[in-house]
C-alpha cells in the first residue's frame, strides 16, 4: 500500500502529540497524587469520591462535635464532684450538730459552716461554661438558675443534645431542678391514744365490756358505766339496756365507738372506758437517713407496776414505766424517762436508725405512732440546707412543726443521692461518647481507605507507565527524524 | 509521420509528465490536493503501404487520482470527530468546573453543614453564628459561580455557533462559485479542471468540519451541498444563507436559522462543530443548569422551611434563611442569604415542654418537629398551652378546651412518635403540625405541658433543637420526590449531576477517539489512493527523464539519419 508523504509526516506529528499529551497526564498524576483528574476519568469514581469525602467529613465533625460534649461533660462531672464533696460535708456536720453534746455556741459555729459550704454549693450549680452559658438553667443558658439561696429555679427543662452520630444525640446539660432539687421527705409522729377498759375493784358482780370498734383518735375521755339492774348508766342520761348474760354492743355517738357489754352484772357494778390523758411525746431527733422508707412504728406506754411480792394468789413482779416499741413485726421495749433519747435501732436492729426522744407524762394505754410520708414535689437542697442551718442557730431541730429539718439527713441523703445519680448520667453519657468516637474513627479511618483506594494514584504503576511513556515518546521522536530523512531524492 | 514528429510527440508527452510530476511534488503540502498523473496513448497510426505505422504518443489527459467513495467517508468521520470534539471540549469544561474542589457545591454543602452543627454545638456563639453565615454565603456564592460560570459557557456556544455560520456561509458560497467555475471550464474545453475541482472538494472536506453534509454530484459537474433533513446549502452556482437567530423562548440562546426566512433549523442539524455545540448545549450545559437551579430552588425552600418554624437569638420567628422565596425567580443564579446579623439564625424551637413538678412516672414528652407557627410575628407555634395528662394506657390531650386522645400503654407504646396534628379533638379543632414522642412509664394523673418558648419574653436561648433538626437535612432526602417520597439529598443531587456530566463527557472523549480512529484509517486510505509520495514522485522524475533522454535521441538519431542521407547525395 503506498502512503502519502505528507500523511506520514502528519500522522508520526499526531502520534507524537498525543504521546505528549499521555505524558503530561501521567506527569500531573504523579505531580497531584490523585488517580482521577476530572471527573469524567472516572465518573463513578468521582461520585463515589464526593459520597465518601462527605462520609469523612461527617465523621470528623462527628468526632469535633464529641470533643465538645466531652469538655461539656467533663465540665459537668467536675462541678458534680464538688457538689459531692460539698454535700458530704455539709452532712457530716449535721450530724455532728444534732449530737447533743454540742453547746449551743458549738452549733452556731457549725451552723454557719454549713451556710458558708450552702453559698458554694449555690456558686456550683450557677456555673457558667466556657462560653459564659450557665451549665445548668436547660436551654435559658443566659438565666442565672438560682438567684439567691432560697430562690426557685429560674431555668428550664431543655436538654442540649450534640450529634456525634448518624442519629446518635449525646445529651450534654441537665436542667438544675434535675441536679439541685430532691423529693422532700418529711416524717411525722401522730400520737394515737388507744382506748383501755378497766373493772372497779369493788364490782360484786361478773360483768365486763369491750370495746369493738374505735375509730381512733387523739381525744382524751373517760366514761364510766354503772349496772342498775336493767340498764348500764353512763352518767350522763344516757341507759343502755341491759340482759345478762348479754353480750350486747352499743354504738356510742360521742366517743365514737362500739362497746360490747356481757356476762353478769352485779347492781351498782361499774365499768369504765377511758381514754388516754397522758402529755407523751415522741419525736425524731436524729435520722440518718439510712432508710428511706419504713413502717409506721408505734410507741405504747405502759405505766410502772410497783412489784408486790406479797400479793396473793401470785406476787407482782415490779416493772418500771416503759414503752413498748413495735412497727408490727419487730419490737422492742425501752424504760421511760421523761426526755430519754433512743436509738431505735440499737434496741432492734431490724429498726431504721432513728433517734426518737421521748417527752411529756403519758397515761397507760396512751400510744404514739411515728410514720414517714414522702410529700409530694421537690424543693432546692440550698433551701433545705438553709432552713437546716437556721433551725440549729435557733435550736429549733426536731420535731415537726420546724420547717423541713426533722429529716434533715434524710433530704440531704436524698440531694446527695440526685446528684450522685446526675454524675453516673454523665459518667455514662462520656462512656457513651467514648464508644461512639471508636466508631467515628473507625468509620473515618475505613473511608479514608476507601476514598485512598478509589481516588490515589498507585505509584508505582504511574511511574513505571511514565517510564514507558517517556521511552515510547523518545522512540517517536528518534525514529521520526531518522524516517524523514529518507528520501529518494537523497540519491538523485 | 516522420521520425522526427514521433520524437517531438514523445519529448511533448514526457515534457507533461514532468510538469505534473513537478506539480505533485510542489504541492506535497498543499491541503485537498490529489495527485495527478498524465494519461497518455499512442497516437493513431498511419496506413502506409498495407500496414499501420505508428506515429508516436500523445497526452489523453491529465487526470487526478480520486476516490469520490473514501472522499465521502472522510467527509462522514470529518464530521463526526469534530462534533465529538467539540463536544468535549464543552462537557470537559462543565466537567472541570463541577469537579473543582474550589468550585464544587459539594463541600460548600459540607462546609455550610459543619458550621450548623457547631453553631448546634454552641447555639449561644456568636463566633459560631458569624461562621454558619459566612459559610452558607459561601455556598450561595458558589451556585451563583456555578450559574455564571455556566452562563458563560451558553453565551461561548453563541459565539461559537455565531462564527462557525459565519465560516459555512463563507464556504458555501466559495462551493457555489467553484461550481460556476468548474461549469464554465469544463463547458468550454471539456476537460475536467483537476485543481478547481481539488479546491471545491477542500472547501466541501471543511465544510463536513462545521456540519455533516451530503452532496450530489450535477451531470454539469456543479454539485449541490444539503445539510440537515436534506436543506440545500449550495444549489448549482447559488449559496443559501444560514443565520444565527435568537431563541424566541430564551432570549440567551442561539439558533441556526436556514434561509431568507430564517426557519430554526437547529434540531435538524447534526455533525460537525455546529452539531456538537447545539449537542453540548442540549445534553450538558441545558441539564447541567436545570439541575443546579432546581438543588437551589430545593436547598432554598428545604432550608427556609426549617428556618422558619425556628426562633432566632431574640425570640422572634426565624423567617427565610435564603432569598429569594418566590418559587418563579428561585434558581441558582438568584440565591442569596436572607439574613445578615448571626443572632437572627433561628436556632431555638418555638415550644418548650414542662414536666409537671409531681409527675411519679419516669415518662418523658419530647418535641421532634414543628412545622409551622399559629403566630409567626409574635415566634409562637401555638395558640394556647397543650397540657398531656396520664390516666390508664391513655393521655388525655388538653387544647382550646377541647380534648383528644392518645392510646400510651407502657412499655409497649415507649419511643413512639405521635403527630399532634392528626389527632381527632372533641370539638373538631386541629392542633398545631408538632411531632412528639413518648417514653417512659407515667404514673396515673403525670402531666406534661407544652407551651411557647417565646411568652412575650424569651430565655432559652441555649435551646439548639431547631440547629439539629437543620444538621439532619444535610443527609436527609429532601429532593426529587417520586409518587411523593423525595429520593435524593442535597449532596446525592450534586453527586447524579457530577456523575452525569462526567458520564456525557468520558462518553465523548471515547468517541471522539473512536472518530478520530475511524478518521485516520480511512484518511490513510484516502491518502494512499490521493496522496503525493515523493519517492513516487522521484522515481517518476527518473522515469521520465530517462523517457525524455531517450526522445531526445529520436531527435538526435533523427537528424543522423537525415545527415546521413544528405551526406549521401
Amino acid at each position: 500500500m503506498r502512503v502519502s508523504t505528507a500523511y506520514i509526516f502528519d500522522q508520526n506529528l499526531s502520534a507524537m502529540l498525543n504521546k505528549q499529551a499521555e505524558l503530561s497526564k501521567t506527569q500531573l498524576q504523579v505531580s497531584t497524587g490523585n488517580r482521577i483528574l476530572n471527573p469524567s476519568d472516572d465518573p463513578a469514581g468521582s461520585v463515589q469520591i464526593l459520597n465518601l469525602q462527605r462520609e469523612v467529613s461527617l465523621s470528623e465533625q462527628y468526632l469535633a462535635n464529641a470533643t465538645k460534649a466531652e469538655n461539656k461533660q467533663s465540665n459537668e462531672e467536675g462541678v458534680l464532684d464538688s457538689a459531692t464533696g460539698m454535700l458530704q460535708r455539709i452532712r457530716e456536720l449535721a450530724v455532728q450538730g444534732l449530737n447533743a453534746t454540742n453547746t449551743q455556741a458549738d452549733k452556731q459555729t457549725i451552723a454557719i459552716e454549713i451556710k458558708q459550704l450552702n453559698e458554694q454549693l449555690l456558686a456550683l450549680a450557677n456555673t457558667r461554661d466556657s462560653s459564659g452559658d450557665y451549665l445548668f438553667s436547660g436551654f435559658k443558658s443566659n438565666t442565672q438558675p438560682y438567684g439567691t439561696i432560697n430562690g426557685d429555679y429560674q431555668g428550664d427543662e431543655g436538654q442540649r443534645n450534640i450529634k456525634v452520630g448518624e442519629g446518635v444525640l449525646i445529651a450534654t446539660n441537665d436542667p438544675g431542678n434535675q441536679v439541685f432539687e430532691a423529693p422532700l421527705i418529711s416524717t411525722t409522729t401522730t400520737t394515737t391514744l388507744t382506748p383501755v377498759v378497766s373493772a372497779n375493784v369493788a364490782n360484786t358482780g361478773d360483768s365486763s365490756v369491750a370495746i369493738n370498734n374505735y375509730a381512733g383518735g387523739s381525744d382524751a375521755f373517760s366514761k364510766t358505766f354503772t349496772f342498775d339492774g336493767t340498764n348500764y348508766d353512763d352518767g350522763a342520761g344516757n341507759l343502755y339496756p341491759y340482759t345478762a348474760p348479754g353480750p350486747t354492743s352499743f354504738n356510742l355517738i360521742t366517743p365514737p365507738m362500739t362497746v360490747t357489754f356481757s356476762d353478769t352484772p352485779a347492781i351498782g357494778d361499774e365499768l369504765t372506758v377511758t381514754n388516754g390523758t397522758g402529755t407523751g411525746q415522741a419525736s425524731i431527733t436524729v435520722d440518718s437517713g439510712a432508710a428511706e422508707t419504713f413502717s409506721a412504728i408505734s410507741f405504747t406506754y405502759q405505766a410502772e407496776i410497783i412489784a408486790d411480792p406479797l400479793a396473793i394468789p401470785t406476787p407482782i413482779v415490779g416493772v418500771p414505766a416503759q414503752y413498748q416499741i413495735t412497727d408490727g413485726t419487730n419490737t422492742a421495749t425501752v424504760d421511760y424517762v421523761d426526755g430519754i433519747s433512743v436509738d431505735l435501732s440499737e434496741l432492734n436492729p431490724s429498726f431504721p436508725s432513728l433517734t426518737v426522744k421521748l417527752t411529756g407524762a403519758p397515761a397507760e394505754g396512751d400510744q404514739m405512732v411515728i410514720e414517714r410520708s414522702e410529700t409530694l414535689g421537690s424543693q432546692s437542697m440550698f433551701k433545705t440546707i438553709e432552713n437546716f442551718a437556721n433551725a440549729l442557730i435557733s435550736n429549733n431541730v426536731g420535731p415537726n412543726g420546724s420547717p423541713n429539718n426533722g429529716d434533715f439527713l434524710t433530704n440531704i441523703s436524698a440531694s446527695l443521692g440526685v446528684v450522685i445519680d446526675t454524675r453516673a448520667k454523665v459518667g455514662s453519657r462520656l462512656n457513651s461518647i467514648d464508644q461512639q468516637n471508636q466508631i467515628n474513627e473507625g468509620i473515618s479511618v475505613n473511608m479514608q481507605k476507601a476514598l485512598s483506594e478509589i481516588k490515589d494514584l498507585d505509584y508505582a504503576e504511574a511511574i513505571s507507565r511514565l517510564s514507558l511513556q517517556m521511552t515510547g515518546l523518545q522512540a517517536a521522536q528518534q525514529s521520526f527524524a531518522k524516517v524523514q530523512g529518507l528520501s529518494l531524492f537523497n540519491y538523485l | 509521420m516522420s521520425m522526427l514528429n514521433i520524437g517531438t510527440s514523445a519529448l511533448l508527452t514526457t515534457q507533461a509528465s514532468l510538469s505534473t510530476t513537478s506539480n505533485n511534488i510542489s504541492n506535497v503540502n498543499t491541503d485537498g490536493y490529489n495527485r495527478q498523473r498524465v494519461i497518455q496513448g499512442t497516437q493513431t497510426p498511419n496506413f502506409e503501404g498495407g500496414y499501420y505505422i505508428g506515429s508516436g504518443v500523445t497526452v489523453n489527459s491529465v487526470e487526478r487520482i480520486f476516490d469520490s467513495f473514501l472522499s465521502d467517508q472522510v467527509r462522514i468521520f470529518t464530521s463526526q470527530e469534530k462534533s465529538f470534539s467539540t463536544f468535549s471540549t464543552f462537557a470537559s469544561q462543565v466537567d472541570d468546573l463541577l469537579g473543582a474542589p474550589e468550585l464544587s457545591l459539594s463541600s460548600g454543602l459540607q462546609g455550610f453543614f459543619d458550621a450548623v452543627q457547631d453553631v448546634a454545638d454552641d447555639p449561644t456563639s456568636i463566633p459560631a453564628r458569624q461562621v454558619m453565615l459566612t459559610e452558607a454565603d459561601t455556598l450561595a456564592k458558589r451556585f451563583n459561580t456555578l450559574d455564571t460560570q455556566l452562563n458563560a459557557f451558553n453565551q461561548q456556544v453563541n459565539v461559537n455557533l455565531d462564527s462557525a455560520i459565519k465560516d459555512v456561509n463563507i464556504l458555501s458560497q466559495g462551493i457555489a462559485d467553484l461550481n460556476q467555475a468548474i461549469t464554465e471550464a469544463s463547458g468550454g474545453a471539456g476537460v475536467a479542471p483537476n485543481d478547481l475541482m481539488d479546491q471545491r472538494d477542500q472547501l466541501i472536506n471543511q465544510l463536513s468540519g462545521y456540519i455533516s453534509v451530503s452532496t450530489n454530484v450535477q451531470s454539469n459537474g456543479a454539485v449541490n451541498v444539503f445539510i440537515g433533513n436534506g436543506q440545500a446549502l449550495v444549489v448549482g452556482q447559488s449559496a443559501i444563507a444560514l443565520k444565527v437567530i435568537t431563541n424566541p423562548l430564551d432570549t440567551t440562546r442561539s439558533e441556526v436559522g436556514y434561509g431568507p426566512s430564517s426557519i430554526n433549523v437547529s434540531s435538524q442539524l447534526t455533525g460537525g462543530s455546529i452539531g456538537g455545540l447545539l449537542s453540548v448545549r442540549q445534553d450538558v450545559i441545558d441539564p447541567a443548569r436545570a439541575e443546579i437551579d432546581a438543588l437551589a430552588a430545593g436547598m432554598i425552600n428545604t432550608i427556609n422551611a426549617q428556618h422558619t418554624v425556628g426562633l432566632t437569638l431574640d425570640g422572634n420567628t426565624g423567617g427565610n434563611f435564603f432569598e429569594p422565596s418566590d418559587l418563579l425567580t428561585q434558581d441558582a443564579g438568584s440565591i442569596r442569604l436572607a439574613i445578615t446579623d448571626p443572632r437572627d439564625i433561628a436556632v431555638a424551637f418555638p415550644v418548650s415542654t414542662t414536666t409537671n413538678a409531681n409527675n411519679a412516672g419516669t415518662a418523658q414528652l419530647n418535641v421532634t418537629k414543628v412545622s409551622s407557627l399559629v403566630n409567626p410575628a409574635g415566634g409562637q407555634a401555638l395558640a394556647g398551652d397543650i397540657q398531656l395528662s396520664f390516666a390508664s394506657n391513655q393521655y388525655t390531650v388538653s387544647y382550646q378546651g377541647e380534648t383528644a386522645i392518645i392510646p400510651y400503654t407502657p412499655g409497649v407504646d415507649s419511643g413512639k412518635s405521635y403527630d399532634l396534628s392528626s389527632l381527632t379533638f372533641t370539638g373538631g379543632i386541629v392542633a398545631p403540625d408538632i411531632k412528639i414522642t413518648l417514653s417512659g412509664v407515667p404514673s396515673i394523673t403525670d402531666r406534661f405541658t407544652i407551651s411557647n418558648s417565646n411568652n412575650g419574653s424569651f430565655t432559652a436561648v441555649g435551646d439548639n433543637r431547631n440547629a439539629l433538626a437543620f444538621s439532619q437535612l444535610q443527609t436527609a432526602k429532601t429532593l426529587n420526590p417520586v409518587n411523593g417520597v423525595a429520593t435524593r439529598s442535597f449532596g446525592d443531587a450534586y453527586g447524579i449531576l457530577v456523575a452525569n456530566v462526567a458520564t456525557r463527557t468520558h462518553q465523548a472523549n471515547v468517541g471522539q477517539q473512536t472518530q478520530k480512529g475511524l478518521l485516520d484509517q480511512t484518511s490513510l486510505r484516502y491518502e494512499s489512493v490521493s496522496g503525493v509520495n515523493l519517492d513516487e514522485e522521484a522515481a517518476n522524475l527518473i522515469k521520465f527523464q530517462q523517457a525524455y533522454q531517450a526522445a531526445s535521441q529520436i531527435i538526435t538519431v533523427s537528424n543522423t539519419v537525415f545527415n546521413s542521407l544528405m551526406s549521401a547525395m
